[in-house]
């Protein structure tokens, strides 16, 4: 306790506690939206258009306003995305795949090609797996974690009918006359900002795990939207503050170690339930 | 509605609990815990000023250190004890160089000091070593120079 008490007393310690429960709240309640829409992987994809994203503002020399080039490219990628276009030529799960492979790509060759940073493995190491990101945030950058996740969290609970509806039964709520279509819009902002939030939490290439276990993880457990909504906050806010505190004080990559918790609340959860489910 | 506004007030007071202002006296404050030390010159007075960064991992002590090269006006003065290896080198003027480097946990990443050192005899190249020094820093053209003036080593590191 005496250890964790003496980072505490460093302001980017008690930062990185502030941005990681914030943005580990976000992704949990997205997270059910995207898991229930069978959308698990759009994570992944947008973490790495966000990677070249970034990458593009390195190159332009815009690191310290990189989120007014990361937010606008990554919004666009996300309403690209989750657009379900009836005739569209190729699929869902393609357009991901291919978005994704390309960002990266392109994110990774610009980096190296045309760098102002003279330690390109140390940026790529930190971008894709998040080892000292969230540890290294600037007042601004926290500010700016705390409005965007502020938002989304209202926007969340003001609109939560609405997205229950649109989640659970596009067809049904279409008919009943709801604008679908600008609700996913919504939903494709919001994960667009959750995603650019979390790239400083875990890096893009984990950021997958941030949205999907504590979402199943819930619903293994609960069976109603509202209550799966909320253990999979709980479960997320506990696994990334201790995942934090245990890669503070052990010295281990942050990142990895928030993703490792979620992984074995996970599976504990899992053999409980298959341990009931036999009992039964 | 009313319900629901009072939902929005409740979640919205539950994140400000997690809000703190830091202070910039947070910053140069003292962990009370430091390590035994070989040299015993240091008076009371400097260690209470002294940011010591050995207690850390190290995750966070890269993260502190890159916090200070990329912030090096919010720490200009400070005295600072931290652990890394002993790097020796050329600067463009063919003048040899020597510092501190602090790899981060996975040792893709590093950060370091440049040492401003008083004693006459140097690790070797790669030997971990505790030093103690004043942060300076100086801007160049196309960089800034992170120093770390009247460095003294403390101790040499055997693992």
């Amino acid at each position: 306790m005496d250890v964790i008490l003496n980072y505490l007393q460093y302001p980017f310690v008690r930062y990185a506690l502030i941005v990681g429960v914030l943005i580990s709240l976000c992704s949990s309640l997205l997270g059910v939206l995207l898991v229930l829409k069978r959308y698990s992987y759009i994570g992944d994809g947008l973490s790495h258009v966000a990677f070249g994203a970034m990458a593009i503002s390195a190159v332009l020399h815009m690191t310290d306003q990189k989120m007014f080039v990361i937010l606008p490219l990554t919004v666009a990628a996300a309403v690209v995305l989750l657009k379900k276009g009836r005739n569209a030529k190729i699929q869902g799960d393609a357009k991901i795949a291919m978005i994704s492979v390309s960002s990266l790509a392109l994110g990774y060759l610009l980096m190296n090609r045309f760098s102002a940073s003279a330690n390109v493995s140390a940026d790529v190491c930190s971008t894709l797996f998040g080892s000292t990101s969230i540890l290294t945030l600037t007042k601004g950058e926290v500010w700016l974690c705390v409005i965007l996740s502020l938002l989304v969290v209202l926007m969340y609970v003001l609109l939560y009918p609405r997205i229950f509806a649109v989640t659970f039964d596009e067809d049904f709520a279409r008919a009943s006359g709801m604008n679908t279509d600008l609700y996913n819009l919504l939903i494709a902002v919001i994960t667009a900002v959750i995603i650019v939030l979390a790239m400083n939490l875990v890096g893009s290439l984990l950021i997958s795990a941030l949205v999907i276990f504590p979402s199943i993880t819930a619903m293994l457990v609960c069976h109603d939207f509202r209550s799966v909504t909320i253990l999979s906050a709980v479960t997320s806010v506990g696994c990334a503050l201790v995942g934090m505190l245990l890669a503070i004080v052990f010295g281990t990559p942050v990142g990895s170690t928030i993703v490792l918790c979620d992984l074995i609340i996970f599976a504990l959860v899992y053999v409980i339930s298959l341990i009931r489910g036999k009992g039964r | 509605m009313n319900k629901r506004v009072l939902r929005v007030v409740k979640i919205g007071f539950c994140l400000l609990l997690f809000c703190g202002c830091g202070t910039k006296k947070d910053v140069s404050a003292v962990p009370e815990e430091t390590p035994e030390t070989v040299n015993e010159e240091v008076s009371e007075t400097e260690e209470d000023e002294m940011t010591d960064l050995t207690f850390m991992s190290g995750t966070a002590l890269y993260s502190m250190v890159l916090n200070m090269v990329s912030d090096p006006v919010h720490y200009d003065g400070q005295t600072v004890r931290v652990r890394g290896y002993f790097a020796e080198g050329k600067d463009a003027d063919g003048n040899t160089v020597y510092g501190c480097v602090i790899p981060d946990a996975t040792a893709c990443c590093q950060q370091g000091f440049l040492l401003n050192l008083t004693d006459t005899e140097y690790p070797e190249s790669g030997q971990w070593f505790e030093v103690e020094g004043t942060f300076r820093y100086r801007l160049k053209e196309f960089s800034t120079d992170i120093i770390l003036d009247d460095a003294r080593i403390i101790r040499v590191l055997t693992d």
